[in-house]
């Protein structure tokens, strides 16, 4: 196999660093502490039964799962050879290798259809296969000729006619998607296919191919507004980006630096996004399909602080376990400098993103419109953080199951207006739509803009206007919204959400340590709750107080204060 | 998938006396039972490493054993959903049939090498793979239509592309050995693409294929000597011509009875062997790679009596295990007529293998030459059996491994003559070659032969002759 002068960081020095450093012990015991739990028992058995059950049951995980292990075991057999060059972990990384290419297809039962031809679903593009294609190609191009012949052979001719032979005869636009698409899947698949390409192809097939996967990773950062904002959720910055950077760090390498698309302004302006959505040290901003938990990822924070030597990096917990590829390790730095982790106001103005810092608490709320990607229908959404935990909240990503990404995707509380802290006017709660709130003042402690983009058409035959405004004040957060219907509304409900049990009454309702305020004469409250499920499956709670209007009339102001 | 009037034995009425037939109670009942045991596990992992260790170790069985479990499950649940017609069974009989799709290749790893191109070790075609299309088409032919979509067509194409279509584009004799091999590999693996063909193909494919076909099973039947004797062993009889009973069963009854290879005289005689091979009640003639336990198979043995009505059929258990294929079921015939089972003196003339059988011991004794299938350095071996168990022996054949079929065959103990009961010679084993015995006497009680035939040039120098004598 050609050597490449690419993953610079994949040296002796370096590896000598991960095996010596104290700042590496901890991957390195449960690491392989791992594998000897793992060599101890077979993987699970793939059934077409689990595989199936995204159409019989809607449900990816019955297969994702187990097919997890052997992601999973390939990654730690292939750490820990390089950790030790025992040659013990060599058998069960072939195996585990020989039985990914005995699978029907790579993909991920959720993207490729059932009905499709058989040799189409096995050379399946998408998230899990390109994936897998990569990981595989790079264990081949580092340790494959301490395979057995046939093996090594085997696991090539599977990557080629999989992924780089697919790729190259499907050169249509849409022959896939996500040729053109402007979500992480662009960055992510081109970024793992281009990968494969550098580690098993040939120099003419790459050279050939270049102009198709700089098109492709452009649409990604096309579909991320000039501020820089990832709309899709603060984990698929981490996703996506993560991808885009292998993309232009291999790009970079494999031209000699003459192509350096680090060097793009809004790339940068990408690069700072994770730096800005924190709300307090642990949590951070959770809109669309994103989480709640802040977890900066030192591989990428390192290594973007290789390319931009003023990007603030936190101090970050060195890994502990077996994450996956090698970058996760090797893209890490023991002695980065970090700076102390500042949480900052910060507002992106086009996503019409907004993070207020303050010194008693801290909220983030959104506008937008209800057509992002990974979308909610969540215009006015917002979360607030008092000692230090979020109480009032937007709940995230639900459970990704066969309906989150089909027609019945706003029938699931997580992306529905029901599970977000929005108001439910004249009975209509938001619906999918592509107008954009206009924004009236957007400051550090200042946001003010239109909610009624997000509602019905025939909401807003009745309904002028919906103005909500926050108020950041130094010990409460103000809330103020403005209705003005041209008809008298016949119901007009605030909703306002938690992951912690919202308690109280009679105009004070504590959550966490935030206590809601607000005028009971002019409310009926009802408390309620509804469960729902979390994407690696467990169930969480969704509680909710909603303050009726008592006394409806066609110009309405409501103020809430949180303190 | 075009119905067509073949396996006539898979009929309502023949489903109804195996549900119901106390002859059939204890295989439904072990079978249901071993069903539930296998429901409530998954299938062990089938390892590249294991399936290596036929290059790295020389052992077939690392991979063998949990390769079985899986066509253990296939034919286990689909015998019991037409048992039972309960669908709890579908899943789990796709989910196998779906792993089996998966697996690199479908033949065994002591029969396709390293070497060959990924391609063709997945379409190679030897007797695991073709036993596998034949199963896996067969469920398809009765039972596919209960499938998921995507799985039924799935392992169809797969069935098509590894053996069907395989088959088609791989027609130069040479492209096979098992095309004009003169051993069971040519009924075996004929029959099973044929009934793999005539499951899932299409009228024209197998009518231009048949005559290739009958080409390859009159290999086996040429193999043998025209005395109908199976030098490869015992448990190659059954093996090879209860394929060869298949093929031309299937045969038959797509022609509609215009073709039927069971009118062969040479067949007939062939069909006959099993039943002269007895030494005991239990025990049979050992020679070459076969075995020293005598069973014969009920299904076999009542088709043979459905196909030639005065053949000798011995009582035989009913079937209580786990079955491996449905004619092992649907052609046992619970209301069979048998005859005592006594074993008789009999001799094959051209193999040269005698059978005497005594009021108070009984003997086999074989002479031959040292180059028959499944070929042992034996000529002169013999067994004897007293009060019913056989005491000097032939010991049969021993593990499948690497060497077994190979240049060093004859340094493992039971191909050599160094595990039989022959003469070692100023120091000379018995060794390969073509030469045969010269038989002087060959009656019921006495068998008497050359033996200096076995022995190396080496020996034979200053060895005028060695005669053997077996006075009963």
């Amino acid at each position: 196999m050609k050597k490449r002068n690419i993953f610079r960081e994949f040296n002796d020095e370096k590896w000598e660093q991960v095996r010596t450093h104290p700042y590496y012990a901890k991957v390195r015991e449960s690491t392989l502490e791992s594998a000897e739990k793992l060599l101890a028992v077979d993987p699970p058995y793939l059934k077409f039964s689990d595989y199936h059950k995204f159409v019989t049951e809607g449900s990816r995980k019955a297969y994702g799962t187990p097919a997890g292990q052997y992601t999973k075991r390939m990654s730690v057999y292939f750490f820990c050879y390089l950790l030790t060059g025992d040659e013990k972990y060599i058998e069960p990384l072939v195996d585990v290798m020989w039985s990914i290419c005995d699978r029907e297809t790579w993909a991920i039962n959720a993207h490729v259809k059932e009905e499709e031809s058989i040799i189409e679903r096995r050379r399946f593009l998408d998230l899990g296969s390109c994936i897998l294609g990569y990981r595989m190609a790079e264990i081949l191009y580092y340790i494959g000729d301490k395979f057995p012949e046939l093996a090594y052979r085997r696991i090539k001719e599977e990557i080629r006619f999989r992924i780089i032979d697919c790729y190259r005869e499907k050169r249509g636009e849409t022959d896939f998607w996500w040729y053109k698409a402007s979500n992480n899947w662009s960055a992510v698949c081109a970024a793992t296919v281009f990968s494969t390409f550098l580690y098993l192809a040939e120099d003419e097939e790459i050279e050939a191919e270049l102009p198709r996967f700089m098109k492709t990773v452009q649409c990604f950062i096309d579909g991320i507004p000039d501020d820089g904002c990832c709309l899709e959720g603060s984990g698929y910055w981490s996703y996506g980006f993560s991808h885009y950077m292998l993309f232009a760090t291999m790009l970079k390498e494999y031209t000699d630096g003459k192509i350096d698309l680090y060097q793009d302004e809004k790339v940068r302006k990408i690069a700072n996004f994770y730096s800005r959505i924190a709300i307090n040290d642990h949590q951070c901003l959770s809109f669309s399909d994103g989480g709640l938990a802040y977890n900066p990822s030192a591989w990428i924070m390192h290594h973007l602080k290789k390319i931009y030597p003023d990007l603030p990096v936190p101090p970050i917990a060195p890994p502990t376990n077996d994450s996956g590829v090698l970058r996760y390790i090797l893209w890490c730095d023991p002695d980065v400098a970090t700076c102390e982790h500042k949480l900052e106001s910060y507002s992106f103005p086009i996503a019409q993103w907004f993070l207020h810092i303050g010194e008693k608490y801290s909220v983030g709320a959104k506008a937008g419109f209800n057509k992002e990607p990974h979308n909610h229908n969540d215009v006015g959404s917002f979360l607030i953080s008092k000692n230090n935990e979020v109480t009032f909240v937007d709940p995230g990503c639900g459970e990704y199951v066969k309906t989150y990404f089909g027609a019945g995707r706003y029938t699931h509380l997580m992306t529905s207006a029901r599970g977000h802290s929005v108001p439910i006017i004249n009975g209509y709660i938001q619906c999918t739509g592509t107008n954009k709130s206009t924004v009236y003042t957007m400051t550090d402690d200042r946001f003010t803009f239109t909610l009624d983009g997000g509602y019905p058409e025939a909401c807003r035959a009745t309904l002028e206007s919906a103005v909500r405004d926050f108020d950041c004040q130094s010990d409460k957060l103000v809330l103020t919204d403005t209705y003005k219907f041209t008809e008298l509304p016949t119901s007009l409900v605030e909703q306002f959400v938690s992951l912690m049990p919202i308690t109280g009454e009679s105009g004070e309702l504590h959550c966490g340590d935030s206590v809601l305020h607000y005028d009971p004469t002019l409310f009926d409250a009802e408390l309620g709750s509804e469960s729902f499920r979390r994407n690696n499956g467990t169930e969480d709670t969704l509680y909710w107080v909603r303050l009726a209007v008592k006394n409806l009339e066609k110009e309405i102001t409501l103020k809430f204060e949180f303190d | 998938m075009k119905k067509r009037n073949i396996f006539r034995e898979f009929n309502d009425e023949k489903w109804e006396q195996v549900r119901t037939h106390p002859y059939y109670a204890s295989l439904r009942e072990a079978t249901l039972l071993k069903a539930e045991e296998l429901l409530a596990t998954d299938p062990p992992c089938i390892k590249f490493s294991d399936f290596h260790k036929f290059v790295t170790e020389g052992t077939r069985s690392a991979y063998e054993a949990p390769f079985g479990q899986y066509t253990k499950r296939m034919n286990t649940y689909f015998f019991c959903y037409l048992l039972t017609g309960d669908e709890k069974y579908i899943d789990p009989l796709v989910d196998v049939l779906w792993s089996i799709c998966d697996l690199e290749t479908w033949a065994a790893n002591s029969h396709v090498k390293d070497e060959a191109p990924i391609k063709e070790r997945r379409r190679c075609l030897d007797l695991v793979s073709t036993m596998l299309g034949a199963r896996i088409s067969e469920i398809l032919y009765y039972i596919g239509d209960n499938f998921p979509e995507l799985a039924y067509r799935r392992i169809k194409e797969e069935v098509r592309f590894r053996i069907i279509d395989c088959y088609r584009e791989k027609r130069d004799v040479n492209d096979f050995v098992w095309y004009t091999k003169p051993n069971n590999w040519s009924a075996v693996c004929a029959a099973n693409v044929f009934a793999t063909f005539l499951y899932l193909a299409e009228d024209e494919e197998i009518n231009v294929e048949i005559p290739r076909f009958m080409a390859t099973v009159q290999c086996f039947i040429d193999a043998f000597p025209d005395d109908g004797c199976c030098l490869e062993g015992t448990g190659y009889w059954k093996y090879g011509v209860s394929h060869y009973m298949i093929f031309a069963t299937m045969l038959k009854e797509y022609t509609d009875g215009r073709i039927d290879l069971y009118q062969s005289e040479k067949v007939r005689k062939i069909a006959e062997f099993y039943n002269h091979a007895a030494i005991n009640d239990h025990q049979g003639l050992s020679f070459s790679d076969g075995g020293l336990g005598y069973s014969p198979s009920a299904w076999i043995m009542h088709h043979l009596k459905r196909v030639y009505p005065d053949f000798m059929v011995p009582p035989i258990d009913p079937p209580t295990d786990s079955v491996k294929s449905l004619r092992e079921v649907l052609w046992c015939d619970p209301d069979v007529d048998t005859c005592p089972n006594k074993p008789g003196s009999y001799s094959f003339p051209i193999a040269q293998w005698f059978v005497h059988v005594g009021d108070k011991y009984s003997v086999g004794a074989k002479a031959g030459c040292n180059n028959e299938p499944h070929n042992h350095n034996d000529v002169g071996s013999f067994l004897i059996s007293k009060n019913n168990e056989v005491t000097f022996v032939d010991p049969g054949g021993e593990e499948y491994v690497k060497t077994y079929f190979s240049g060093s065959r004859y340094k493992h103990l039971m191909p050599s003559s160094r595990g039989h009961s022959v003469p070692v010679i100023n120091g000379h084993l018995q060794c390969k070659g073509t030469t045969k015995s010269t038989v002087y006497t060959m009656t019921d009680d006495r068998f008497t032969f050359t033996l200096d035939n076995a022995y190396p040039e080496a020996c034979r120098a200053t060895l005028e002759s060695a005669v053997r004598d077996f006075d009963c």
